[in-house]
């Protein structure tokens, strides 16, 4: 993967006008993309490359399909609410989510070179249907990861840049 | 990314209104801290560190209201430019964070209100937070220095402790009634138009009008 990638437009692109009225001291500096802006320096957006890699150890879980309490038959919607299971933070109300058998590897909580394939996944088409949640800044450009908003320990599920489908892993989360 | 209409009602479900917060601040001061509950389990090293929080999601109620809160975080970019334009766009509400340990940091929150003035809307809600204020010895600016800045810029002032999770709930729930209270409730000032208001700024008469 190319480090130099950008994943932002060039800094320089601003709108004409968004032209300050007041003067900007703006310098560039020897460092590639580095400028001092108001005496504050300013560096580039860094592209952000996954940890998940081909030298990766990938586990498929085979995990076992949630009970069938925490959905409507059928409809496969969400009647539970979903919570971190460290912290205990909710993350999904029920109606807000659709059980999905789709395969996503998840990085583990304590090595960074060892991962999960899971299959059983909550889907949530719009981000704001989250009751809490954090994502990640964009990872390979492609996504962002989505971790507890309160206690940020692992990662709990993946969002997609493009499609904005966002999916959270039964695997590591708790219903109450 | 695209988030949606500011205030936008949903009828499903999920929230009522959608409210756009930002925290800004030097790095250092604890901007991140804010954010998390457990600031104790932070402290464990992990990718999602070094990897960085973009934003978060988070659901309170107001008034009967389920509000949706989405706070974005500069993480330590003091990168004025990269992050201005995108970064502000719908900002509806600011968390001007410094450090009382830290005067330098105090200092640059005259800066940082110069930038939001260049490149947030008018409208937008600001507070300032003197974060960290559990460090009592280590105090440099004290309380009443930090009241009279808010009170120059005619915003809302709290010490917090993200540490001690001292007022740290408070900030966000007062600066989100203040939004909606502007926005929602009597929403009778002329929307914004977006980047068409290429009025002069003369950096000294433009104070918010919402706080009191």
């Amino acid at each position: 993967m190319d480090q130099e990638q950008q994943q932002q437009q060039p800094q320089e692109n601003q709108p004409t006008e968004e032209k300050q009225t007041e003067e900007v001291d703006q310098q560039e500096t020897e460092e590639e993309g580095v400028q001092i802006i108001n005496g504050v320096r300013v560096e580039p957006p860094k592209f952000i490359e996954d940890v998940l890699t081909s030298t990766t150890v990938v586990t498929d879980k085979n995990e076992a399909a949630p009970e069938s309490s925490t959905f409507v038959e059928g409809t496969n919607k969400l009647t539970k609410n979903v919570h971190c299971r460290l912290c205990d933070c909710k993350i999904i109300a029920p109606d807000n989510a659709v059980l999905v058998d789709k395969k996503i590897t998840l990085v583990q909580k304590k090595s960074s070179n060892a991962a999960d394939e899971l299959k059983w996944m909550w889907f949530l088409a719009d981000m704001f249907h989250f009751e809490n949640v954090a994502f990640t800044k964009d990872v390979n450009a492609t996504h962002k990861y989505l971790t507890c908003a309160d206690c940020e320990a692992e990662i709990i599920g993946i969002h997609y840049i493009d499609s904005k489908e966002n999916y959270v892993a039964h695997d590591r989360v708790v219903y109450k | 990314m695209s988030t949606g209409p500011a205030t936008a009602s949903n009828k499903s479900a999920a929230y009522d209104y959608l409210i756009k917060l930002l925290l800004i601040g030097d790095s250092g001061v604890g901007k991140s801290c804010l954010l998390l509950r457990f600031s104790e389990d932070s402290f464990t090293p992990s990718f999602i560190t070094t990897i960085g929080i973009d934003f978060k999601i988070r659901t309170i109620e107001l008034e009967g209201k389920r509000i949706k809160l989405q706070i974005w975080d500069t993480a330590g970019q003091e990168r004025f430019r990269t992050i201005t334009t995108a970064y502000y766009r719908g900002a509806m509400g600011i968390l001007l964070v410094y450090d009382v340990t830290d005067e330098k940091s105090f200092g640059n929150i005259r800066n940082w209100i110069r930038n939001i003035e260049q490149h947030a809307t008018d409208s937008v809600n600001k507070m300032l937070i003197g974060n960290k204020c559990d460090m009592a010895e280590k105090k440099v600016v004290d309380s009443a220095r930090g009241k009279s800045l808010a009170d120059e810029y005619g915003i809302k002032f709290l010490e917090t402790s993200a540490k001690n999770s001292i007022n740290v709930e408070e900030a966000f729930i007062s600066l989100a009634k203040d939004i909606k209270k502007r926005m929602i409730d009597t929403p009778n000032e002329p929307p914004q138009p977006h980047n068409t208001t290429n009025i002069t700024q003369t950096n000294n008469g433009k104070k918010s009008t919402c706080c009191k």
